[in-house]
């Protein structure tokens, strides 16, 4: 990027001091220097208003290309790594060490840039960097901890993905033309942050990843073939801790779980659907429901899901549409974590 | 969230339970991440 005669001008007091102190670094480095243009006559300063006028290196010469990203010897990386060292010695250590990380370069001094760094700072994003460095090092293990403690509910910074607490204020208390109607709506709406950052990308793509491994199976089995028997999953419906975690499937999942089982009446199916954090939102917005067990409009509109077409179905081979009878139905609300619904 | 249902039905007057199968599917909330699991209880005498 050059600065052209027609860009505005930047005053002096716009740059925080860390930006003024990192110049002389980028004015020292020989590629940058010979390929930042120099201010001529008629980029200077036109007045004293304005005292301060700078030209902006040559980026293009800097950031290394796609295709050479890997290539220690293809990356002018003296620059870039003196530049994230001058800006600031405490937060910017965890961009040079992702950097370094990034470039397969000095990934010794990566991983105690990390842990320097995570001295003073145990955001998410700080535990994305140490587990970066860390992984860049071979240590697996501790990678993958370091990882998990980033996806952990309550660090710091990884509010981007999670809804904010829910409104519970009574409605018209801060909107008195609001209609008495809406309250139970508004009771149920949360609001989204946008101004955070999203998640690191290393976490995130971890936490894809783990994801991925875990997608939903399918089993096809039958009454006559009964040899195969898989473990149910441990006290699904009693698994209400006192502490609440985030959904470990992410917030969008739906997960599901059936038991067919035969007794000497009749075939019996015990259905469980677990929602995630957002889907239990839509489902109560669907509903016009609030996250309360005892409300009686929550025990009528989950019965009407369990009798509705659709939830399970099952059928004999020999027999039309199995005439499934719904026996009993239920619903909890597990603890949430602060920013989600339950 | 979580909601459970329990779901129960005779069986078929014709059927032959030496032989007889039963398909089930689960169409809920297609689309969605997350797993779904199926399990099959039965005596021995089934």
């Amino acid at each position: 990027m050059r600065l052209q005669p027609t860009m505005p001008t930047w005053p002096r007091s716009t740059f925080t001091p860390a930006i003024i102190a990192l110049w002389p670094g980028w004015e020292s480095s020989g590629a940058t220097r010979a390929a930042t243009p120099k201010p001529s006559s008629s980029t200077r300063a036109p007045s004293r208003s304005c005292p301060c006028r700078c030209t902006w290196p040559n980026w293009e010469t800097c950031i290394p290309r796609p295709a050479t990203r890997r290539s220690q010897e293809a990356v002018p990386v003296g620059g870039i790594h003196r530049l994230l060292g001058h800006i600031n010695q405490v937060l910017h250590n965890r961009d040079l060490a992702l950097f370094y990380a990034d470039h397969d370069i000095k990934l010794d001094e990566a991983l105690a840039l990390a842990h320097k760094e995570f001295e003073v700072r145990h955001d998410i994003y700080t535990w994305d960097a140490l587990a970066w460095a860390l992984y860049k090092n071979g240590k697996y293990q501790e990678a993958s901890d370091a990882i998990d403690n980033a996806l952990r509910p309550g660090v710091s910074g990884c509010s981007a993905v999670l809804p904010r607490r829910h409104d519970r204020r009574p409605a018209g208390t801060n909107n008195p033309g609001q209609r008495p109607g809406c309250k139970r709506r508004s009771a149920s709406i949360p609001s989204f942050t946008s101004s955070t950052p999203p998640l690191p990308a290393t976490t995130a793509a971890v936490a894809r990843a783990s994801r991925i491994d875990r997608e939903p199976r399918t089993k096809s089995c039958s009454i006559s073939d009964c040899t195969f028997f898989l473990p149910a999953r441990p006290g699904l419906p009693a698994a209400a801790h006192a502490q609440s975690f985030a959904h470990p499937m992410g917030n969008f999942s739906v997960n599901h779980y059936s038991k067919i089982s035969l007794e000497n009446d009749g075939i019996r199916v015990s259905y469980i659907i677990d929602l995630a954090e957002i889907p239990t939102y839509q489902e109560l917005q669907q509903g016009n429901i609030t996250a309360n067990v005892a409300d009686p409009a929550v025990t009528s509109f989950v019965a009407s899901r369990g009798r509705s077409s659709g939830v399970v179905s099952a059928w004999w081979s020999t027999a039309s549409r199995w005439p499934c009878v719904l026996l009993s139905s239920q619903v909890i609300f597990l603890p949430a974590p602060a920013a989600c619904p339950p | 969230m979580k909601m459970g249902f329990v779901y129960q039905a005779a069986y078929p007057p014709a059927a032959d339970h030496a032989s007889a199968s039963l398909q089930y599917a689960d169409n809920n909330f297609p689309g969605h991440a997350g797993w779904k699991e199926i399990v099959t209880l039965g005596p021995l005498q089934v």
